[in-house]
């Protein structure tokens, strides 16, 4: 399969995929038990505002005509008011969107910070000291909880220590130190777990390179272990450890819910939290639409990126 | 791939890795089902004088604001958590079978439609599948767990194809093809038993991650409802008296990472001794 057919077949797969998660997230509000204008107002509500809010949710048209609708405004940025305080969706999240994407290049960033230092010193010795220090972190940061480490960050450093700001957010316009600030604790939280997992990849992948035969065919040439290292080893092995990066954003995406409550960011995660726990059908629906849309995205780039870096790989 | 024995049980038994992990889980199982029988203890009773005391012998984890014995209740705890992570792996593990076996065996078609069904749940990262599913049934325990079950499904299911495809062309399989057995038999006498060591590998680790995830849910209130008490109620309750009193977040999360340790541990030592050449997917934190 050429590079061509490849994409278009990759991309198509992606248009696809939105497609069906769109379906999905147009079906929440349709498929509660009952009469979601009803379950949203309550039992004591009067059928005159149940029947407003069913007008204002399109709940009176047919189910095709319902999607047509809701699909067309998705795509138009009409994207409906929150039922909680009256404001255009569209504004809500165009305001916490970029926070939530600070965020998690934040915590990618610190991911590979911790991972790429500790990956590399693993595999240079395997089996020694620092190869199991290595991953001992790793396996203690798969299975810390996010949150409760952020829990845990925020008391020592933020009531303890009093060296960081144990919440909120400051935009990087107004304050850029004070936004860093802001960011380092519910980053760490986050990152924890890229890190662990990255590091375990980069080691893993990095050892698999020194045992290919083009280490010991360059060995007999002549070079120094450390050249074919940095030259040929890590060359080889960065391209993984990129892609995997790529993915690790999508989960960090999922992870913002998550690390938003805790630490009181007001990002996407927590509209869409919010959302969910008021009911607030349409924050919740293009709340998740907006992140699954972006994972797909980066996954489609990620996946394209390595069809070029490396040729060989054809699906 | 080989079939589970008992020479893989004495070697996962001599696996260093693997005495710790059976250890953590081994103290973790039975704590879970005999503790709270042996430390009692109302999680709606209030006893009152006894409020956020710290720990002591008495009270090794301390009390919270109801003067509630916070070992006890993590050990309360444990049971929710063994419910949630046994139901979630039996029902993932069973539909993932069902569908990864159909999928591999079948090919074309109803492949096709089964692996794009897992792209697209695959496609929402993390915990949002879930988050979508509990938009729909609404919080609580039971809809959680629902929720995680159809979440790892597609992975056991994209676990189970991919190893499938590679016994599919096998010699027994053919054998059993040509004497003219069943479908249903080939799927699950011939070619089942020699998944076995894989789906028991991504068994723990699922295991272990939905005890992660049902956590995360419950500290955001979308999972166990209080007074019904959960490791994430704890930690969710203890964040607002962190300042006063740090034990009531600080023991439930330990416990929640030492029992996630214990079964991570015990995965990758399982996937040595009965899959050497697999690797162990750790990115299942959802």
């Amino acid at each position: 399969m050429g590079w061509i057919t490849y994409s278009v077949r990759r991309l198509l797969i992606s248009v696809f995929v939105l497609f069906v998660a769109s379906i999905l997230i147009f079906s929440i509000v349709r498929l509660i038990p009952g009469d979601p204008a009803r379950v949203f107002l309550g039992p004591t509500a009067d059928q005159e505002a149940v029947d407003t809010l069913r007008v204002q949710l399109d709940l009176h048209l047919p189910i095709y005509e319902q999607y047509l609708n809701w699909i067309a405004g998705v795509l138009t940025g009409n994207w409906g008011n929150s039922l909680i305080n009256d404001i255009p969706v569209f504004d809500l999240v165009l305001i916490r969107f970029p926070r939530s994407i600070q965020l998690a290049i934040f915590s990618l960033i610190i991911g590979v910070i911790i991972s790429l230092p500790l990956g590399l010193l693993a595999a240079l010795q395997p089996n020694s000291g620092r190869d199991y220090a290595a991953l001992f972190f790793s396996q203690f940061g798969m299975s810390v909880p996010s949150f409760w480490l952020g829990i845990i960050l925020m008391l020592v450093f933020g009531r303890y220590l009093g060296v960081l700001p144990a919440s909120g957010y400051v935009s990087p316009m107004e304050d850029p130190v004070a936004a860093v600030s802001h960011m380092i604790m519910p980053a760490f939280a986050l990152g924890t777990i890229n890190a662990a997992v990255l590091t375990r990849f980069l080691r893993s992948e990095i050892l698999e390179q020194r045992g290919k035969e083009y280490v010991l065919t360059a060995r007999a040439f002549g070079h120094y272990k450390g050249t074919i290292l940095r030259k040929y080893v890590l060359k080889n092995a960065l391209i993984p450890y990129m892609t995997n990066l790529g993915i690790q954003f999508g989960w960090v995406l999922g992870g913002v819910v998550i690390i938003e409550v805790v630490f009181s960011y007001p990002g996407l995660g927590r509209l869409v939290l919010d959302g969910l726990l008021n009911r607030d059908y349409p924050v919740i629906q293009m709340g998740l639409l907006v992140l699954i849309s972006t994972y797909v995205l980066v996954n489609l780039v990620v996946d394209l990126t390595y069809s070029v870096l490396n040729p060989k790989i054809r699906y | 791939m080989l079939s589970p024995n008992w020479t893989m049980l004495k070697e996962l038994a001599a696996h260093r890795l693997g005495q710790i992990g059976l250890a953590i889980v081994a103290i973790y199982g039975i704590l879970a089902v005999l503790g709270p029988v042996v430390f009692t203890v109302d999680p709606s009773a209030v006893a009152g004088g006894e409020r956020y005391l710290g720990p002591s012998l008495q009270y090794p984890f301390g009390t919270d604001g109801y003067g509630r014995d916070i070992f006890a209740l993590t050990i309360l705890g444990a049971r929710v958590s063994l419910y949630v992570a046994v139901v979630v792996v039996g029902i993932s593990t069973t539909l993932g079978i069902i569908f990864g076996l159909i999928s591999a065996y079948f090919s074309d078609l109803v492949d096709e439609a089964i692996m794009r069904a897992v792209d697209v749940l695959l496609a929402f990262p993390g915990i949002l599948l879930a988050l979508v599913i509990i938009a729909i049934l609404g919080p609580g325990l039971n809809r959680a767990v629902l929720a995680l079950a159809i979440a790892y499904t597609p992975i056991m299911t994209r676990i189970v194809r991919g190893n499938a495809l590679a016994i599919r062309e096998e010699e027994y399989v053919l054998a059993a093809k040509s004497y003219g057995e069943s479908h249903w038999r080939i799927l699950f006498r011939e070619m089942l038993p020699n998944l076995t060591s894989v789906v028991i590998v991504q068994m723990t680790i699922t295991f272990a991650f939905s005890i992660l995830s049902e956590a995360s849910l419950s500290y955001l209130g979308l999972s166990a409802q209080p007074p019904q008490v959960t490791w994430g109620v704890l930690i969710s309750e203890g964040q607002s008296v962190i300042g006063i009193a740090p034990w009531v977040s600080v023991f439930p999360g330990l416990t929640i990472m030492f029992t996630v340790l214990g079964l991570t541990l015990l995965g990758v030592a399982l996937r040595d001794v009965l899959d050497p050449q697999g690797e162990v997917n750790m990115t299942q934190d959802i």
